[in-house]
């Protein structure tokens, strides 16, 4: 159990000092006034809703630790796959990183026929997507050091 | 001959329809990937046209525009992510209609409001042009400041849960709309040292990253019992059954195809703008507002209907005073000088059978959307409905990935869509509107030009902040914004009276 509000407005205010410390470094005064009008702004809403957190207490439900851990472990696949792009190169990475979402997704796959269909369905729709953008829509896909 | 007629005839033979055709369906399939925009599809077909008549290159590169608005509500109805900026509001109705398997209903209700809402604004570009243009020219930087204050008052009504966070969710996106080079003064600023953060946040990588990337996280945790849900319902005469019920939201219809028409006229908005406005008149002109977002069928009537009127009505300033509403008009208005044809009035008198010919091909093109759209979309929704969520989960984040680096080429877009869906997941658990923050991070720069502009102008006024507040369109502006903000609480006053009930289509 958490209260969103009282999280929300101290997130906000973390937010507003991190772009604040940056506003020394905009030489024009014509490129500082509206950010600073803005982050005023947000500083003032969330300052009303840091106070509507304690006179209005409202709690959420967080989500399942089980649930948790599997987002977490989501949104370290999709920067790993980003990452990765950058060594293996796009095809490889994304052949790897597709086949590991797919477990992620579905863990019974692991036994091994299943898990050979499943490399396979990741191979072709990634060769689909490879003729569609580069060949058909001319559109460059990222690169790789290795694998182009 | 008659240049209307002439132009017709011109449009009417079986290679420009046969042009038309392909380029309906290649505008469509852009649209519907995420990260290739309208903009993005004319702009590399333009070579393509230098080769072929005047008339044939602009009726493809029309077909193309008019089909690609339309094409981004079907990845955002089926998998929440939309196709292009104009049908970020389909999303709002569209993909929880997918979700309670009415995903083919909201295909043929976002078709035939295209469909209508383009007709609209082609309407509007032929009968109205001249004088539309006149008063968009009367849109200054203190008008487009309001404009955007304006779009921001929207929050109040679209964030159903709480509009204070609504607010804050703005606020945000409007300061994320920061990061790069300030469009007044020039200034790298809010990079964090990284030389790749110049470029500022690309809005498609936002809109990707905070629609899209969150709802596969919640497609991982959910069980197996939930996504049964997902499967379509079996229903006889589906396209006949939703059409009628489309049809008969006429006062919707119309009201978000003018609302498309008046945005699309004004430079510098788009659908981006209009859909979201359309989408919140719809809501406060409803009997049941609290039930949009829940997979309400107005919702993605008035979105659909409004970004595709932007297309007709981006044009108008665009072929009579030179001045592109949208940045695809931009792509048309270089096409139109390849082909030697200048702005202005000379473009319905000495070329009137092209420039009419082109608007006469709109029509057409809207017309055949209908067609292929239906089609197309009806195979996609089986197609993504029998998909297993295994595959489907990896295949959206492949999607995604692509979709952020076409824009501009770049890996740092990627690594910004991905931290957008990480922050789009913390504030979706936090309560903070998704769309709130996406409003944001469009109207910012709109807003930040339009009021250091202003500022500017006004130094040679006596007392400078006036100049927000004394000119005509300007107070008229000031007045919309308000009631917009107090829109909330103004209905809660009339539903407190007692007698008001009618039945919405849900």
């Amino acid at each position: 159990m958490y209260n969103s509000d009282r999280t929300a407005a101290i997130l906000m205010f973390v937010i507003v000092l991190i772009f604040a410390f940056q506003f020394s470094d905009i030489p024009s005064s014509y490129s500082r006034i509206f950010p600073k009008a803005v982050a005023w702004a947000l500083v003032v809403l969330s300052a009303i809703l840091l106070i509507q957190s304690w006179v209005n207490p409202r709690v959420v439900e967080f989500a399942e630790t089980r649930e948790l851990k599997k987002v977490g472990l989501a949104i370290l696949l999709l920067f790993g796959w980003m990452v990765c792009i950058s060594f293996l190169g796009f095809y490889l990475s994304s052949v790897l990183f597709f086949t590991l979402l797919m477990i992620l997704v579905e863990p019974s796959i692991l036994k091994l026929n299943k898990l050979t269909t499943s490399i396979f369905i990741a191979a072709v729709e990634i060769g689909l997507f490879y003729l569609v953008f580069t060949r058909a829509l001319n559109v460059p896909l990222p690169k790789g050091m290795i694998f182009q | 001959m008659n240049p209307i007629v002439g132009g017709i005839m011109q449009v009417l033979t079986p290679t420009n329809l046969l042009f038309m055709l392909a380029g309906t369906v290649g505008g469509l399939i852009v649209g519907a990937l995420p990260g290739l925009t309208a903009t993005m599809a004319t702009a590399l077909i333009v070579p393509f046209t230098f080769t072929m008549p005047p008339l044939s290159g602009l009726a493809t590169l029309g077909a193309i525009y008019m089909a690609a608005i339309y094409g981004g509500a079907f990845s955002a109805i089926l998998v929440n992510a939309p196709g292009t900026p104009s049908s970020i509001g389909t999303c709002f109705d569209g993909y929880p209609m997918a979700k309670q398997g009415r995903g083919q209903e909201a295909i043929v209700a976002a078709t035939v409001a295209s469909v209508i809402g383009g007709l609209v604004g082609v309407a509007a570009l032929a009968l109205l042009a001249p004088p539309l243009a006149a008063i968009a020219i009367k849109f200054g930087p203190p008008e487009y400041f309001w404009v955007s204050v304006f779009g921001i008052t929207i929050i109040s009504t679209l964030s159903s849960k709480s509009a204070l966070k609504g607010f804050i969710g703005g606020c945000l996106g409007m300061l994320l709309s920061m990061i790069g080079i300030s469009p007044v003064g020039g200034d790298v600023r809010f990079t964090f040292g990284i030389p790749a953060m110049q470029g500022g946040i690309e809005l498609i990588c936002g809109l990707i990253g905070l629609f899209c990337i969150p709802e596969v996280l919640s497609l991982i945790i959910q069980k197996a019992e939930e996504l049964e849900r997902l499967k379509p319902r079996k229903a006889q005469g589906i396209i006949g059954t939703t059409t009628r019920q489309v049809l008969k939201q006429k006062v919707n219809l119309l009201r978000s195809s003018i609302i498309g028409t008046i945005v699309g006229i004004m430079p510098g908005a788009g659908g981006s703008i209009a859909n979201l406005i359309a989408y919140n008149e719809a809501k406060r002109a409803s009997k049941h507002p609290e039930k949009f977002g829940t997979g309400v069928i107005d919702g993605v009537i008035a979105t659909e209907a409004a970004n595709n009127a932007t297309v007709g009505g981006g044009l108008i300033p665009l072929l009579t005073l030179g001045i592109p509403g949208t940045p695809t008009a931009a792509v048309i208005y270089g096409a139109l000088l390849i082909h030697g044809l200048r702005p202005g009035m000379e473009l319905f008198t000495v070329h009137g059978d092209i420039t009419y010919g082109f608007i006469f091909s709109l029509l057409i093109a809207t017309l055949m959307m209908l067609v292929v759209g239906l089609a197309i979309g009806t195979g996609l929704n089986e197609l993504l409905s029998r998909l297993p969520v295994r595959i489907l989960v990896p295949s959206i984040v492949f999607l995604s990935i692509i979709g952020s680096y076409a824009i501009r080429n770049n890996m740092a877009d990627v690594l910004i869509m991905l931290a957008f869906g990480a922050v789009g997941y913390i504030i979706r658990q936090l309560e903070i509107d998704s769309g709130a923050v996406v409003l944001g991070l469009i109207l910012g720069p709109l807003a930040e030009e339009g009021f250091v502009q202003s500022l500017l102008m006004s130094k040679a006024l006596p007392v400078p902040w006036t100049i927000f507040f004394t000119r005509p369109l300007s107070i008229l502006l000031i007045a919309l914004s308000a009631l917009s903000l107090f829109w909330p609480l103004i209905s809660k006053q009339k539903a407190k009276r007692p007698g008001r009930e009618e039945g919405l289509n849900v």
